[in-house]
């Protein structure tokens, strides 16, 4: 009676902890999918993007578009109802006389609010006031500490004043545009000229199309109308349906790729393993347990019970343990989703009220009544009533087999689960410790107001004599999430025809010495009075313009005819998922607002203390904001890093699940072999020979399991490599360490119920007959 | 050979001692064959336990061959157990996933015997009990008299000096039973000491001394007189 609840709770709990983080991934599924979803109109929303396709053979998609672009679509495309332009988001400071925070800042055109629809808490939203704002209720909280601002005055960047018109109610979980203020678009734009040309790409433009429009026709006629538009243009214009640019909105060589959807397959698929793996405990522990309820059966069947009666009354009892396990399950997951959500930024929340997620949650316990019920049951059931009572079937081979089966199945799905895991976690190590050609570990990132770029040299004169800082530069973006490219670039011997494109960044005087970029050919800037015409390139770039001895040649773009007059080699402006882009760097102090600050050795504290010291000078409103470069260099693989501990998490999970089970497996084997293990003990074996002949049995299914498993994981991770232009080898090492800590964990186990069993008492073993 | 003196068995229930065996002393010479008697929950299978050392008395002394089995260490005990000792059970407690000559063969492995000796003795005593054409057969598919000379087989393949036996025709018919006893006593004047527990008068008689058990004491000890055979 005693093991028969152990054998109930290992039954129960090991399937509700299956259930309890596939349900959590069910749930983020669901919210993921949920994404924008709000917007009535969503089936009608598009996003315009392009595909820029260049004569290197290098395509890019981007939701960049010519800021013109909008009003003229609404205008030439009769299928379109109303189109709408927003920038990017912006960080600024939004402040009043007595608060000031950092916010996101979009500027967009009226139509935004009439394509969105964003739930109006008070107020009426217009945006056609040139200095209207239309704030959320959390910013709105943040910035007054009151929802009735609608009247109010904030000022943006400590310049422009902008009336409070209303005010939204945007679930930032739930968007995939994230804003805090809303401000009209048209002012921005007729302020910035460099956005009025058809060659320029730097708004995002949404349109809504009119009632049963097929959008694949839209987009065969507006394909060309940039290039009608602009001659040699390289983009090709098309529509994205807005409802899918969350999960899938990413391209590479203009097929979806990338997204969040790659993410939610990976864990998907982990959650459907975890549910198979608990499901096979289920299974396991039943069938071995039959043998048990073999008598009852038996018993039942003489009585004159039918099959059918018997396989009801059997999935009956595997249905209320289903229905207990979720039950269970629920509790896990509220218990455990404070910490899900602070690992990752998602905030999951178990959609309750969602009927599809509850017929989910049935579609669960059914499946897995099913899978876990219909075996055992039929082959209780299937028992020849004499042959029970006499007590044969304890030889069972055929469902010892199928136990065996599932045993590998079970340890195959933790080795792939611990192999994927252990490399993951290896490959991030070594993307965060790979020496990227710049110093990231000794950079900060200093984020003050704009003023401070009017006095920049002498702040740098100051500065770089305070404690513990050595260098300090500006430049236009962060060099290691370079997003600035053009095509504009001119070289002696350029074929008129080619497109191709170079990442370019800005940059301000020191710059190469502060970020530690060395210089392998030629010089960097060193302050002659040419140096503003010299361009410092990459040997990407060198080797794309066809240079033999790029220094001293002849360059120009952007009105500046200059030359290269230095090279630079291995240095990784982005993320080690790609490959090195052709970078150029343009010195051009005046067009930067970035400052990066090179501290002395171990010096961070006194660094940043001195630039606290001057920070009020050049800022009185804005708060002193840093950042340090390797953060932001981890940054880089966040996605990686959630994917990664997420990964971790169930991997440990379907551990101890796979371990549960073969607890449960093991303690009933062990029961099965007392009188034979008392034998063996009376005929003279040692305990370690039972303990080693306990184990042979389990480590042959591990073996099989192994043999199974590496070539699977190995076939999945050289697919995920592939997204990575510098990667780990996939070594031999990671697969064995896998497979023993599958192969520790698992012996570990059973060699619990061994060693209790090779040192019980052979007397009791024999003596019940 | 075997020496006990002064030997208790109990249980320590919640208000009281139960003695299994009290005051035990019994001396057996090598080439004995000796039968313990006595009514059920008398002692008998426990003291047999206790000289084939599977179970520890809880007080007294133990000697084997002079070795004074409670003072050594447990991994010399086993040893000792592993050479002077073999079993024969009333339920034969053949290992049911082995084959006969597997069976028989346990022993040997657990001793360390080499391959070819292993053969050669196994052969021997499929030989000895006629089961040569039963050796590939599984110990379901035998009747319980060859399944229990199986088990003997088994139980002297590893030449123990002493056969211990718990009701070794208990579980099966007469004309069996004969066949068993009637290897017992060949082993017996092949020079193995023998100790069996029994309820049968014919069975004891096989033997030369019988000792009757009653409520954990030794209450009579005598020999058998030859001529009742």
């Amino acid at each position: 009676m005693k093991k028969n609840k152990m054998f109930s709770f290992i039954n129960i709990f090991g399937l509700a902890i299956g259930l309890a983080f596939s349900l959590m991934v069910f749930a983020w599924v669901h919210n993921m999918y949920s994404v924008d979803k709000f917007h009535s109109n969503i089936d009608r929303i598009y996003q315009v993007m392009e595909h820029q396709t260049y004569s290197d053979g290098n395509i890019l998609t981007t939701r960049a578009t010519p800021g013109v672009l909008g009003p003229e679509f609404e205008k030439e495309v009769p299928e379109v109802e109303l189109a709408a332009r927003a920038t990017w988001d912006y960080n600024m400071i939004s402040s009043t006389d007595d608060n000031s925070v950092r916010q996101v800042i979009r500027f967009t055109d009226p139509n935004f609010l009439k394509i969105f629809s964003f739930p109006v808490l008070e107020g009426f939203p217009s945006l056609n006031e040139p200095n209207e704002a239309v704030i959320t209720k959390k910013a709105a909280l943040e910035l007054f500490n009151s929802v009735n601002v609608v009247g109010k005055t904030m000022t943006l960047n400590g310049s422009e004043d902008y009336k409070i018109s209303a005010v939204l109610d945007l679930d930032k979980s739930k968007s995939s545009i994230d804003f805090d203020v809303l401000v009209p678009f048209q002012p921005y734009y007729d302020h910035n000229q460099w956005m009025h040309t058809w060659g320029n790409n730097n708004t995002l433009c949404y349109v809504l199309l009119k009632e049963n429009v097929d959008y694949n026709i839209v987009n065969s006629k507006i394909s060309d109308f940039i290039k009608k538009r602009v001659e040699g243009s390289v983009v090709d214009l098309f529509l994205y349906p807005f409802k899918d640019i969350f999960l899938k909105g990413s391209f590479r060589r203009k097929v979806e790729k990338g997204g969040q959807i790659e993410n939610l397959k990976i864990f998907i698929v982990i959650a459907v393993f975890l549910l198979i793996i608990a499901c096979i405990n289920f299974m396991n522990l039943s069938t071995a347990q039959s043998v048990k309820k073999a008598k009852e059966t038996g018993i039942r069947k003489v009585i004159g019970a039918s099959r059918i009666s018997l396989i009801r009354n059997y999935l009956f009892t595997t249905l209320i343990y289903a229905v207990l396990a979720v039950v269970a399950g629920l509790v896990l997951v509220e218990l455990m989703l404070p910490y899900f959500n602070s690992i990752s930024p998602l905030e999951v929340e178990v959609p309750y009220d969602s009927l599809i997620f509850w017929i989910g949650v049935v579609s669960i316990v059914l499946i897995t009544t099913l899978m876990s019920g219909i075996y055992p049951a039929i082959y209780l059931s299937n028992f020849k009533a004499v042959s029970i009572l006499k007590g044969k079937i304890e030889k069972g081979k055929s469902a010892l087999r199928f136990r065996q089966l599932l045993v590998v199945v079970q340890f195959s799905l933790s080795i792939i689960l611990i192999t994927g895991t252990i490399f993951t976690h290896n490959q991030l190590k070594y993307m965060r410790n790979k020496n990227i050609g710049m110093d990231k570990d000794r950079i900060i990132f200093y984020y003050p107001h704009q003023s401070l770029f009017k006095k920049f040299d002498s702040w740098k004169n100051e500065i770089e004599k305070l404690p513990g800082i050595e260098l300090v530069t500006r430049s236009d973006q962060s060099p290691i999430r370079v997003a600035n490219n053009t095509g504009d670039p001119v070289w002696e011997g350029k074929n008129p025809d080619d497109h191709v494109i170079f990442d370019v960044v800005r940059v301000g005087e020191d710059f190469t010495e502060t970020v530690g970029i060395k210089i392998s050919k030629g010089r960097s800037w060193d302050g002659r009075a040419t140096d503003s015409l010299g361009f410092v390139i990459n040997d990407e770039a060198a080797k794309l313009m066809g240079m033999k001895n790029p220094v001293g040649e002849k360059l120009s773009f952007w009105g500046k005819n200059g030359t290269v007059i230095g090279v630079f080699e291995g240095v990784h402006t982005g993320s080690l998922r790609g490959p090195i882009a052709p970078t150029i760097l343009n010195y051009d102090p005046l067009n930067t607002w970035r400052v990066l600050v090179k501290f002395e050795p171990f010096q961070e504290e006194a660094a940043l203390a001195s630039l606290q010291s001057l920070h009020s000078e050049f800022d009185k409103v804005g708060p002193f904001e840093y950042s340090f470069m390797h953060d932001e260099y981890d940054n880089l693989y966040k996605n990686e890093e959630i994917v990664g501990k997420l990964a971790g998490v169930f991997t440990i999970v379907a551990i101890i699940i796979s371990c549960l089970g073969l607890f449960g497996l093991a303690s009933f084997s062990a029961e099965q072999r007392t009188k034979e293990i008392g034998i063996r003990k009376v005929l003279g074996s040692s305990v370690n020979s039972i303990v080693f002949s306990f184990n042979a049995s389990f480590i042959k299914l591990l073996i099989i399991s192994t043999i199974i498993a590496v070539p699977i994981i190995y076939f999945i991770l050289d697919i995920w490599l592939n997204d990575f232009t510098y990667h780990l080898p996939l070594k031999a090492s990671i697969f064995i360490l896998g497979s023993i800590s599958a192969f520790l964990v698992a012996i570990i186990t059973v060699s619990y119920h061994a060693l209790k069993a090779a040192h019980a008492n052979p007397v009791n073993a024999l003596k019940n007959d | 050979m075997i020496e006990i003196k002064d030997l208790d068995k109990y249980i320590d229930a919640k208000f009281q001692r139960l003695f299994l065996l009290k005051a035990i002393d019994l001396k057996v010479e090598k080439g004995d064959f000796l039968t313990i008697m006595g009514p059920s929950g008398a002692g008998k299978s426990t003291l047999l336990n206790i000289i084939g050392m599977l179970d520890n008395a809880s007080s007294g002394k133990y000697l084997l061959d002079n070795n004074d089995i409670y003072t050594l260490k447990s991994k010399k005990q086993s040893e000792l157990a592993k050479n002077y000792f073999g079993f024969v059970f009333q339920a034969y407690h053949l290992i049911d996933e082995l084959t006969v000559y597997e069976n028989i063969e346990t022993p040997l492995l657990y001793r360390k015997v080499p391959g070819k000796e292993r053969k050669a003795l196994v052969a021997e005593m499929l030989d000895r009990f006629n089961m040569v054409a039963k050796k590939d057969l599984f110990p379901n598919q035998l009747s319980g008299g060859q399944q229990q000379l199986v088990g003997v087989a088994r139980a002297i393949i590893g030449k123990p000096k002493v056969l211990l036996a718990d009701e070794p025709t208990g579980n099966l018919h007469s004309k069996q039973a004969a066949e068993v006893m009637n290897i017992f006593r060949e082993l017996n004047e092949e020079g193995t000491t023998i100790v069996q527990v029994t309820h049968d008068e014919h069975n004891a008689s096989y033997g030369k001394r019988i000792i009757e058990l009653a409520d954990g004491a030794i209450e009579r000890d005598y020999l058998v007189e030859r001529e009742k055979v």
